[in-house]
C-alpha cells in the first residue's frame, strides 16, 4: 500500500522510500486531498510463487478465516500461474507493472470457492474516488463478488458480483450491482466474441459525494494480454454508469472481497490491480472540547438485546434510549454516554 | 409450553457520581418473565399447541390448524434448524402441500397484561411471495391489534428480497426495513431475524428487527454463502400505542404459504410487563468530546496517542446544525490521549 498526502499548494515530491513490504509517499501538491494507492508492487514475492498480503503488517489487508488465503499476491505478469509459460495466462493491464491480486481458490485449490471476507481498509471516504481494475475468472457461478462498506454502520453500501451463468444470459459476462437495500442498479451484459468476456480487463469507478450519494461506472478497458487468443475487439468503454445513489452511509472505509461460488478459473483466476483511492481529507473542527463523558461496561449474553438509557428526571419514569439497541453476543459491550448539559442525569442498561 | 417465573423479591444497585446515577438491576413484586421456547411440548410429529391445556395458545378456527409446534430440527416440515440449536420450534403448516396455501385464523399465545415492557421472538420467515409472517400484539379487552409486522418477499421496495414493515392499527405504514438478497441471489428470507416490540409505558412503542445470521440446513450446515449477522435491519422508535395494553401475541391471518420444506419458523418469544436491567460491571469516566456543527456536514472524530498519527473514534456523525458530541472510551488510553474532529 502507498499512501500520497497532499498539502498545500505546490507540488514536490517529498519522499520516495522503497521498503520492501510496503511504500508510504508522501507528494505535495494540492490542499486537502490525499491518495491510496495500492498496486501490488511492493510486496515481496519470493522465488516465483505467491504472498497472503494479510499476513504482512500495516499492509491494510486483513481476512476473516484461519486456512489457505483466498487471495494472493502473484509475481509476475502471467509467468506464475499453475503452469508456467502457459499461454493462456494473463498479464497485468499495465504491463509495466508485474505483481498483481489473484483469486487463489480455483479448480485445482479445493475448496473451489473463496470462503472468507478478504478486506483492504483506507482512511474513510466521505468524498472522492475508489478506483480499480478487474479482470474477472471465466468459471462459472461468482469469481468475483465486492461489497464496498461502512465499518462503523457495517453497512454494504454497494455490491457487486461478476458472473457469467446468469442474469439474463448463460455464458456470457455480467455485472451485476446493488445498492444499499437490495435495488437492482446494474444488470449489464457483456457479450462474448473474441476473446470472452471475461477475458478482458474492466476499470470500476466509484465516486462518493459529501451527503452519502455514490456514482458508478464500469468500463471496457481492453482484454487480457498476454494471450493466446488474437482479437481485434478493442476496449469497449463504458458499459454501465449509474449516479446519485443513496449510499446508505455517509463514507466507505472498507473494501471487502465476499465469499463467492466459483473458482478462480484455473490458469487464469480472477485478477485485481491498482487498487486507488482519492479522498478529500477532513479539516479541523474549531471549537472542539474535550469533557468527561461515562463509561459504563455490560456483560452480555448472545442474542439477548441491550438499550442504554438515560433520563434526567427519576419521578417521570420517562427513560430516553441513548444510542440504538445493542445485539448481545457474549462480550463485555460499554454503554458510552455524554454527561455535559444537565444538572441530573441517571443511567441504565436495559436488556431485552 | 408456556414458562411464567413471577419475582418475588427485589434486588438493586445504585451508584451515584457527582449528579449522576447508575440504575442497576431493580425487580420487584409482580413482574412476569413468560418464554415459550416450545421445548415443553410432547412431539412425536406434529402438534397443534392449542390442543396442549394450559399451554397458553389457542386459535380462532376449527380446521386444521395453521400453526403447529414441530419436532426435531429439519426432520420433520422443515429443512432449516432452530437458530439456537434447539430441537423443537414453531412452524407454519399451511404450505404448498397442505391447503388452504395461507394462515385462516388467528393464532394466539397468552402473554402477561404489558403496558411497559416488551415481547420478543425470533423468526425465519418463509420463501413463497406474499407475506410469510404476519404477527401483532393485541389487548384483548378493545379488540384492537395494537400494530402488526409483516415480512415480505414481494415488494416494498425490491421484488425478491426480505422485508419487514410495520403497519399501524388502520394499516397505516409506519416502517420498512429490507434485507436485501446476495446479489449472487442468495435470499434474505434463508435467515433467521429477532424481532422487539418495547412498549413505554407513556403511550408509545419502539420495534426493532435484527438480522441474527443465516439459516441452518437440517445437517446443521449453514446455507452456502449467508452473510453473518447483519444487525438492525428495521427501526420505528415513538410509534403512538392505540392500547392502554397489550396481552396477546398473535399469528394473524393471510401468512401465506409455508414454504413448503421450508416453511416461516417461530422460537424463542420472551414477554415482559417490566423492563429488566443489567448490572454495569466497573464505571468509568470517559471523554466526551464536543464540536459544533453545521446541518448536513459530516463529521469523524479522532484521537491520537503521538500528536501525529491519528485513529478514527467509532462512526461518521451527521451535523444538525447544533453542538453534537461523543464519548469515547478512555480505558487504556495514555494520560496524553488528544482527541480532534475531522469536517467533511
Amino acid at each position: 500500500m502507498k499512501e500520497f498526502t497532499i498539502k498545500n499548494q505546490k507540488s514536490k515530491i517529498k519522499n520516495l522510500l522503497v521498503f520492501s513490504m510496503l511504500c508510504f509517499f508522501g507528494i505535495t501538491i494540492a490542499s486537502g486531498q490525499s491518495y491510496v494507492v495500492e498496486d501490488f508492487e511492493s510486496y515481496t514475492v519470493r522465488g516465483q510463487t505467491w504472498l497472503d498480503p494479510t499476513t504482512v503488517p500495516d499492509s491494510g489487508w486483513t481476512r476473516s478465516g484461519v486456512g489457505d488465503a483466498d487471495w494472493e499476491v502473484r509475481c509476475c505478469s502471467g509467468s506464475l500461474i499453475y503452469t508456467p509459460g502457459s499461454s493462456k495466462e494473463d498479464d497485468a493491464f499495465d504491463t509495466n507493472s508485474v505483481k498483481f491480486l489473484v483469486l487463489r481458490r480455483s479448480n485445482a485449490n479445493v475448496p473451489a470457492r473463496s470462503d472468507e471476507d478478504t478486506e483492504f481498509t483506507f482512511p474513510v471516504l466521505v468524498e472522492g474516488t475508489l478506483r480499480f481494475q478487474l479482470n474477472p475468472a471465466g468459471t462459472s457461478a461468482d469469481p468475483f463478488k465486492l461489497a464496498l462498506r461502512d465499518s462503523g454502520s457495517g453497512k454494504n453500501v454497494m455490491q457487486m458480483v461478476y458472473t457469467e451463468d446468469r442474469w439474463p444470459m448463460v455464458n456470457s459476462g455480467d455485472f451485476r450491482v446493488q445498492d444499499s437495500v437490495g435495488n437492482l442498479l446494474i444488470s449489464d451484459v457483456q457479450l462474448d466474441g473474441r476473446p470472452d468476456s471475461y477475458d478482458r480487463w474492466y476499470d470500476i469507478i466509484f465516486t462518493m459525494h459529501k451527503g452519502g450519494v455514490f456514482d458508478l461506472e464500469i468500463i471496457d478497458i481492453g482484454f487480457t494480454s498476454p494471450t493466446a487468443i488474437s482479437s481485434n475487439d478493442v476496449a469497449r468503454g463504458t458499459l454501465a454508469s449509474v449516479v446519485n445513489i443513496p449510499a446508505g452511509a455517509l463514507g466507505i472505509d472498507t473494501f471487502r472481497l465476499e465469499p463467492g461460488t466459483g473458482g478462480g478459473g484455473g490458469e487464469q483466476p480472477t485478477m485485481i490491480d491498482n487498487l486507488t483511492i482519492t479522498r478529500i481529507e477532513g479539516s479541523t473542527v474549531a471549537g472542539t472540547q474535550t469533557g468527561t463523558g461515562l463509561e459504563m461496561p455490560y456483560t452480555t449474553v448472545s442474542r439477548s438485546i441491550y438499550q442504554p438509557q438515560v433520563t434526567e428526571d427519576l419521578t417521570t419514569g420517562i427513560w430516553t434510549a441513548q444510542g440504538p439497541p445493542v445485539l448481545g453476543d457474549g462480550a463485555t459491550k460499554s454503554a458510552l454516554v455524554p454527561t455535559s448539559g444537565a444538572d441530573f442525569r441517571a443511567y441504565r442498561v436495559v436488556v431485552f | 409450553m408456556l414458562k411464567a417465573g413471577r419475582i418475588l423479591c427485589g434486588s438493586g444497585m445504585a451508584a451515584g457520581l457527582s449528579g449522576l446515577l447508575i440504575i442497576g438491576p431493580i425487580t420487584a413484586l409482580g413482574q412476569t418473565t413468560v418464554i415459550e421456547d416450545f421445548e415443553g411440548f410432547t412431539v412425536s410429529v406434529v402438534l397443534d399447541p392449542t390442543t396442549v391445556g394450559g399451554s397458553g395458545w389457542t386459535r380462532g378456527g376449527a380446521d386444521p390448524s395453521d400453526w403447529d409446534v414441530i419436532c426435531c430440527n429439519g426432520d420433520m416440515w422443515s429443512l432449516d434448524r432452530t437458530f439456537d440449536g434447539s430441537p423443537q420450534f414453531l412452524a407454519l403448516r399451511r404450505s404448498n402441500a397442505n391447503p388452504p396455501s395461507f394462515s385462516d385464523e388467528n393464532t394466539d399465545f397468552s402473554i402477561p397484561t404489558i403496558v411497559q415492557g416488551s415481547v420478543s421472538l425470533e423468526v425465519n420467515p418463509a420463501s413463497p411471495g406474499g407475506a410469510g409472517f404476519r404477527m401483532s400484539l393485541h389487548d384483548s379487552g378493545s379488540g384492537i391489534n395494537a400494530m402488526e409486522i409483516v415480512h415480505t418477499e414481494s415488494g416494498w421496495p425490491v421484488i425478491n428480497s426480505g422485508d419487514f414493515r410495520v403497519h399501524s392499527e388502520t394499516g397505516a405504514v409506519l416502517a420498512e426495513g429490507t434485507t436485501p438478497n446476495d446479489p449472487n441471489g442468495e435470499n434474505a428470507i434463508n435467515r433467521w431475524f429477532r424481532i422487539l416490540v418495547t412498549l413505554h409505558g407513556n403511550g408509545t412503542y419502539d420495534v426493532h428487527v435484527f438480522d441474527i445470521g443465516p439459516a441452518k440446513n437440517k445437517l446443521g450446515a449453514t446455507l452456502p454463502l449467508g452473510d453473518p449477522a447483519r444487525g438492525l435491519v428495521l427501526t420505528l422508535t415513538g410509534a403512538n400505542l392505540p392500547v392502554p395494553s397489550v396481552d396477546t401475541f398473535r399469528l394473524t391471518t393471510g401468512s401465506t404459504n409455508g414454504g413448503g420444506q421450508q416453511p416461516t419458523l417461530i422460537d424463542n418469544i420472551i414477554a415482559r410487563d417490566f423492563f429488566g436491567t443489567v448490572d454495569v460491571d466497573d464505571i468509568k469516566t470517559g471523554a466526551e468530546i464536543s464540536f459544533p456543527t453545521l446541518a448536513g456536514g459530516v463529521y469523524h472524530p479522532q484521537f491520537s496517542d503521538d500528536g501525529s498519527t491519528w485513529s478514527d473514534l467509532g462512526a461518521l456523525v451527521l451535523g444538525e446544525g447544533t453542538t453534537q458530541s461523543v464519548v469515547a472510551s478512555t480505558t487504556g488510553a495514555p494520560a496524553n490521549r488528544t482527541y480532534r474532529v475531522l469536517e467533511f
